[in-house]
């Protein structure tokens, strides 16, 4: 398990879906809420998660320029900001298996056989999460997003 | 005194009903011509009070086995008294053929058991760990463990029941009506997803397993000393010192009003916010079925309210049942679908385990156990593989009735908007079945399937009672018979429905699938499994229902998500489904019509045929044709957000309305939030511009324009290709 420091960011707003499709295409309003693709903006190979009909959050691979989504999103009504989670890389064996093992999830949500580019909110121990099943890097992966004050008691089960 | 319920007895299940000595027995035959048979102890006798048949005469005496035979007419009744303390067992007898299958008899029966002190119950869900009986106007607590079941009973009827529960240590952690609320999202929670009563800790304390009732209160407080105080009854007995007296023993403190689940509690928030509350729905038997979470401290009183008609001015005994938790209880809510329909559960189809395999999002749906949308998925990738490829839809909450006889054409003349006359052998058509006042009572389909039968398919089980009645007011011979546990469907929709279905149908006749026009339809088999495949939809594309017998269901499902998997076929929710019919401009009952609006404020006035005489509501209709008092419109709106359905159409700058939005969904192959509205006919016109309110309708109104109720394909085009 690795602790990402490539930042997530967010973006929600009446536009939230305007904008995802001007940055990434038509393919993500084909998105339910919860599932992500794989594409690429400004160069950078990134991850799009839909968390609602118009909120949804970007993880770059190699990071992104501060400013760069507000500036895309100029003029519209939503709100870009980087998010203050923290993610873990979790690898598609071990860490994932331990991850079905030790999170629950509340129905309807389904953690065991979760496909890709699908996440599921968890709970850890009490901690709350969201965890993504996406490809990171090109490799199969899973992320756990959590808050920065549950990092110690996260780490602690894995 | 001798209270009664009334139960169902389906076909093939024959039931074993306790009659106490001088108890009344009442058999009726809502769809008429099903034979029965009754079965008594040796010795034992009833004898015939009334009957309706004339093979049975008032003063009858029946021993041993009796069948009755088919003479009994719609709605026949008979009536019997036990002579002495026996049980008897009831069932149908024959099968009447495909046309004429057998159907459901109504039974009333007293509320009694053989033996035990409360011989005024329903019988036991499953086997009694413990039992409490509460008389009127008092409480009592109680232990349970977590996974144990809890049955609180309505003995009489019209009687509240406050509950509370308690965990954890010292009892400290109870029901939250807030915390409730807002985890369910719902006013109260009810069977299914959102069943759970959670604790101010957001832990489910209680889940709501069984529902008979559906009306109940998560709102006030159990009533207490100042509301009798306050209406001038100082010293009046009240729930929450009842709810003290008990609870102390356990060391909970008192409280001046307990925050408390009022079961059976008839409430209702009005649009202003206001908190109305009147005579309780629940009849003699009506029960809430609980399963504990965690080990619990429950209390439980029989309302004391003797003051207003909340209790009927009378307060009555609640009784409590515990079951083990291994006992097998589904989870299902009773809806009640007229007076003399005993509550019918929510029932799965036969595809409901193949369903329950891909998703735990399930919602009752007309009675019937249906995905919101499946986990794999999700709505949006359900509905453009609708839109692109194929979608296998379980749409077995629809009713279906077969309807024969003599006079099957004239009733439907009468009942139907379309002009069934001009159908042939092998087609059908979309309608309507209008009332007196020209309000629409359901939607469906009528399918010839020979010159003097036809099958109905439409969304109500009263559906049938409807053509009854008319079939009686206008003295047709024509037996309308209940089929939907005969026929379960599943739709097969969109442009590669015709690829999925030609893997393996083949139709009978030789038939080819090309060759079906919408609304014709013809038999066959998918693979060695027999279907009836219709040529019809509620998606706004190219699509086939597969109407298929429930002990084949599960083995359609397989074969057609084998045979499907090539051409991309995925399993489809009601989210997704209801998302596509909005874009394609068809209505929904409750949504678009009711028994108050007609098919020309509906969209769907070219569905009632011209110059037919016998047409019920003929008269209503054509003023309505004339002059509707609302016109159907589609609205294209600017920008994606979505409009609040119910809220309230503008022309520009009005302060007053120009019609409501019925439905409205975003349009994900528009690209556009689109919605379907009833407005005024003056503003009606394609083309006039809107404003749909947002928020309370003044501070944000978003532009719209009218247009056709379709908005995705308004010609039909894919749906013919």
């Amino acid at each position: 398990m690795n602790v990402s420091k490539l930042p997530l960011w967010d973006f929600a707003g009446f536009d939230g879906l305007a904008l995802a499709r001007s940055l990434f295409g038509d393919s993500v309003s084909d998105l339910s809420v919860f599932q992500s693709l794989e594409t690429e903006w400004n160069g950078e190979v990134c991850a799009v998660l839909r968390l609602s009909a118009t909120n949804f959050r970007v993880a770059f691979s190699t990071g992104m320029e501060d400013g760069k989504l507000q500036m895309a999103a100029a003029g519209r009504r939503v709100w870009v900001k980087p998010s203050c989670l923290v993610s873990l890389v979790l690898d598609n064996g071990p860490a994932w298996e331990r991850l079905i093992e030790v999170g629950a999830v509340k129905p309807p949500h389904r953690l065991a056989g979760l496909p890709l580019n699908r996440a599921v909110p968890i709970s850890l121990n009490g901690a709350a999460g969201l965890a993504w099943r996406h490809s990171v890097g090109g490799i199969l992966a899973g992320e756990l997003q959590i808050a920065p004050e549950s990092l110690e008691e996260i780490c602690r089960l894995f | 005194m001798q209270h009664y319920q009334t139960i169902t007895v389906e076909p093939h299940v024959p039931r074993r009903i306790f009659l106490p000595a001088g108890a009344l027995l009442g058999v009726s035959d809502p769809e008429g011509g099903q034979p029965f048979a009754l079965g008594l102890e040796e010795g034992a006798a009833l004898e015939v009070v009334s009957s309706t048949a004339p093979s049975l005469r008032a003063g009858d005496l029946l021993r041993r086995q009796v069948e009755i035979k088919a003479d009994f007419y719609t709605g026949a009744a008979l009536t019997l008294r036990a002579a002495r303390s026996q049980w008897v067992e009831i069932g149908t007898t024959a099968s009447a053929g495909l046309l004429t299958p057998e159907s459901a008899l109504r039974v009333r029966l007293p509320l009694a058991l053989p033996d035990g002190p409360f011989a005024d119950l329903p019988l036991p869900l499953a086997s009694v760990l413990a039992e409490h009986r509460i008389d009127g106007a008092t409480a009592l607590t109680y232990l349970v463990k977590a996974g144990q079941f809890i049955e609180i009973v309505n003995v009489e009827g019209s009687q509240c029941a406050d509950f509370l529960a308690f965990a954890g240590p010292s009892w400290a952690e109870e029901l939250d009506g807030a915390a409730t609320r807002t985890r369910n999202g719902s006013a109260l929670p009810c069977a299914g997803l959102h069943g759970k009563y959670f604790s101010q800790e957001m832990r489910p304390l209680v889940e709501i397993i069984q529902d008979t009732c559906g009306r109940h209160d998560s709102f006030l407080l159990a009533c207490q000393d100042s509301y009798y105080e306050d209406n001038g009854y100082p010293g009046h007995a009240s729930c929450t010192t009842n709810f003290n007296l008990n609870l102390g023993r356990h060391g909970v403190a008192g409280r001046k009003g307990w925050p408390a689940v009022n079961f059976f509690f008839n409430t209702e928030v009005g649009a202003d916010g206001t908190i109305h509350s009147g005579e309780s729905w629940a009849r003699p038997g009506d029960y809430v079925l609980l399963q504990a979470q965690t080990d619990l401290l429950c209390a439980t009183s029989s309302c004391a309210d003797d003051i207003d008609p909340v209790n009927g001015w009378n307060p009555t005994p609640i009784h409590v049942r515990i079951y083990e938790a291994d006992a097998k209880l589904a989870r299902s809510s009773g809806r009640r679908l007229s007076e003399s329909h005993p509550p019918q559960m929510t029932r799965d189809t036969a595809f409901t385990p193949r369903v329950r395999a891909l998703t735990d999002d399930l919602v009752d749906a007309g009675g019937v156990w249906l995905p919101s949308s499946y986990a794999a998925t999700g709505e949006y990738a359900e509905y453009w593989a609708l839109r692109r490829q194929a979608a296998l839809i379980d749409l077995s909450a629809l009713r279906k009735f077969e309807v024969a006889g003599p006079d099957t054409t004239a009733l439907l003349q009468a009942a139907f908007s379309r002009d069934v006359t001009a159908l042939s052998v092998g087609q059908s058509a979309y309608g309507c079945l209008p009332n007196r006042h020209g309000g629409i009572v359901s939607d469906g389909i009528v399918f010839k399937l020979s010159e003097t039968s036809y099958r109905f398919v439409g969304n109500c089980e009263t559906d049938g009672d409807w053509l009854r009645r008319i079939a009686e007011d206008c003295k047709l011979s024509a037996q309308v018979r209940s089929s939907s546990d005969r026929w379960h469907n599943l739709a097969v929709q969109g442009p590669r429905s015709r690829d999925v279905l030609n893997t393996r149908l083949t139709l009978d006749g030789g038939e080819l699938l090309e060759t079906l026009a919408p609304f014709r339809f013809a038999t066959g088999h998918f693979g060695a499994i027999p279907v009836f495949v219709s040529r019809t939809g509620y998606t706004g594309e190219r699509g086939y229902e597969l109407f298929v017998a429930p002990e084949n269901g599960a083995a359609l499902w397989d074969a057609l998500m084998d045979a499907g998997a090539p051409e991309g076929l995925t399993p489809l929710g009601l989210a997704a489904l209801d998302r596509a019919r909005i874009e394609a401009g068809l209505p929904a009952p409750g949504r678009e019509f009711d028994a108050g609006v007609s098919p020309f404020q509906a969209g769907i006035g070219w569905t009632v045929a011209r110059d037919k005489s016998e047409q019920v509501g003929r008269a209503a209709l054509e003023r309505l044709r004339l002059s509707p008092p609302r016109v159907a419109v589609g609205l294209s709106l600017e920008g994606s957000e979505v409009a609040p359905i119910g809220e309230c159409v503008y022309a520009p700058g009005d302060l007053f309305p120009a019609g409501r939005v019925t439905s409205a969904t975003f349009s994900p192959v528009l690209n556009r939030s689109i919605a379907l509205a009833q407005v005024f006919p003056e503003y009606a016109a394609p083309g006039t511009a809107l404003e749909v309110g947002f928020v309370d309708g003044l501070l944000r109104r978003v532009h719209a324009v009218t247009g056709a109720t379709a908005a995705y394909d308004p010609k039909k085009r894919r749906v013919r290709e």
